[in-house]
């Protein structure tokens, strides 16, 4: 009798020792798991950061591929700005073009070479000004992309090719 | 019966030695799978070279900019034309070499679209123009004074391929963040 007690007691013993091991391995997995899945979400943020970025950067670019900016009087650049449309279009914005675009601001900027004064562009002091403004200055930071501008330089007797900035904030899409 | 004793001790012994090297088996085991899931996990990516967006268009719209350099007196060198013209060391109708109107052509486009130095994120830039990183046409382009080629401990930055009558040429723009 004490002998069946006995192996019954080591028996319970050892199921004991399997649960317990089973147990830590388990809580020890979950942990790993933990850590992999922390690890993952953090690249996974840093990703779609940089994605957004780069979505930002196209939307502002693509206005440069629009008939009202695109540069057509020319093949040498088929991506660029024309500067001097764009200066005639900003007199034509409050007929015309009012609300023809979804952005609260949106303006051209002429980056380099560096403009010898930072007025803005008008018929009287071009192209010696720092932008032309579509649409007013809105009070969210705008998305801004590179771009090439190209204008008529009379002195060359040629199209002359600059570094520009688009700045561009789109209109909240509020019902 | 004091043999059986004995005996009965030894086996007793045994088995919890037994018991003690399958324990740490077990445990050397999961040790050994825990490293090889952490070594494939946490291991770093090759170093591939991830491309910045704003730099990438900003080369882009570099390229095509319109120098003060011509060499047959009517026609202005852009960008891409300056770097295939320094290729072949050739020289502006001003007497100045395509690389030397290169080189400040390139430092003037960085210098005035990010602000550098101590207290803005970007601390320095390095930009270079050469053949398939073994010749370089150009001396890498650095702000003045105290800047150190690859002396970033992280940057970011983009590439663009030229194509001249010579083979491709590679654009770069490093700019340094710390």
């Amino acid at each position: 009798m004490m002998c069946l007690f006995a192996k019954s007691s080591k028996g319970q013993m050892k199921m004991q020792q399997t649960a317990f091991m089973l147990v830590a391995l388990v809580i020890f997995f979950s942990m790993v798991g933990l850590i992999y899945f922390s690890i993952s979400m953090a690249n996974l943020r840093k990703n779609a950061a940089k994605l957004a970025e780069k979505e930002a950067l196209e939307t502002v670019k693509m206005l440069a591929g629009t008939p009202e900016f695109a540069f057509t009087s020319s093949s040498d650049c088929s991506n660029c700005v024309d500067l001097d449309k764009v200066l005639l279009l900003s007199e034509k914005m409050d007929s015309n073009y009012k609300n023809f675009w979804n952005f609260e601001q949106l303006e051209v900027e002429i980056v380099y070479p560096k403009p010898s004064s930072n007025a803005k562009c008008t018929k009287a002091n071009y192209p010696t000004c720092k932008n032309i403004v579509l649409i007013e200055k809105g009070e969210k930071k705008p998305k801004t992309a590179f771009v090439t501008l190209a204008r008529w330089d009379s002195r060359l007797g040629t199209f002359k090719y600059e570094l520009g900035k688009i700045h561009a904030t789109e209109k909240n899409l509020t019902k | 019966m004091q043999q059986r004793k004995i005996l009965l001790n030894r086996k007793i012994n045994k088995k919890a030695q037994e018991e003690m090297v399958g324990f740490v088996l077990i445990m050397l085991l999961v040790a050994v799978i825990f490293l090889v899931f952490l070594g494939i996990f946490i291991r770093k990516k090759p170093a591939e070279r991830d491309q910045n967006a704003e730099i990438s268009q900003f080369l882009d719209a570099a390229v095509d900019y319109t120098s003060d350099c011509t060499i047959d007196g009517y026609h202005y060198l852009n960008l891409a034309e300056l770097i295939a013209k320094c290729d072949e060391r050739a020289r502006c109708n001003s007497n100045e070499e395509t690389c030397e109107v290169l080189r400040s052509s390139l430092k003037g486009l960085v210098e005035v679209s990010w602000t550098f130095g101590p207290e803005s994120p970007n601390k320095g830039y390095i930009v270079e123009v050469s053949r398939e990183t073994t010749r370089v046409l150009v001396p890498p382009v650095l702000p003045s004074p105290n800047a150190r080629p690859g002396g970033c401990s992280s940057h970011t930055g983009a590439e663009k391929p030229i194509f001249t009558n010579a083979g491709a040429v590679t654009l770069s723009l490093q700019i340094c963040l710390t």
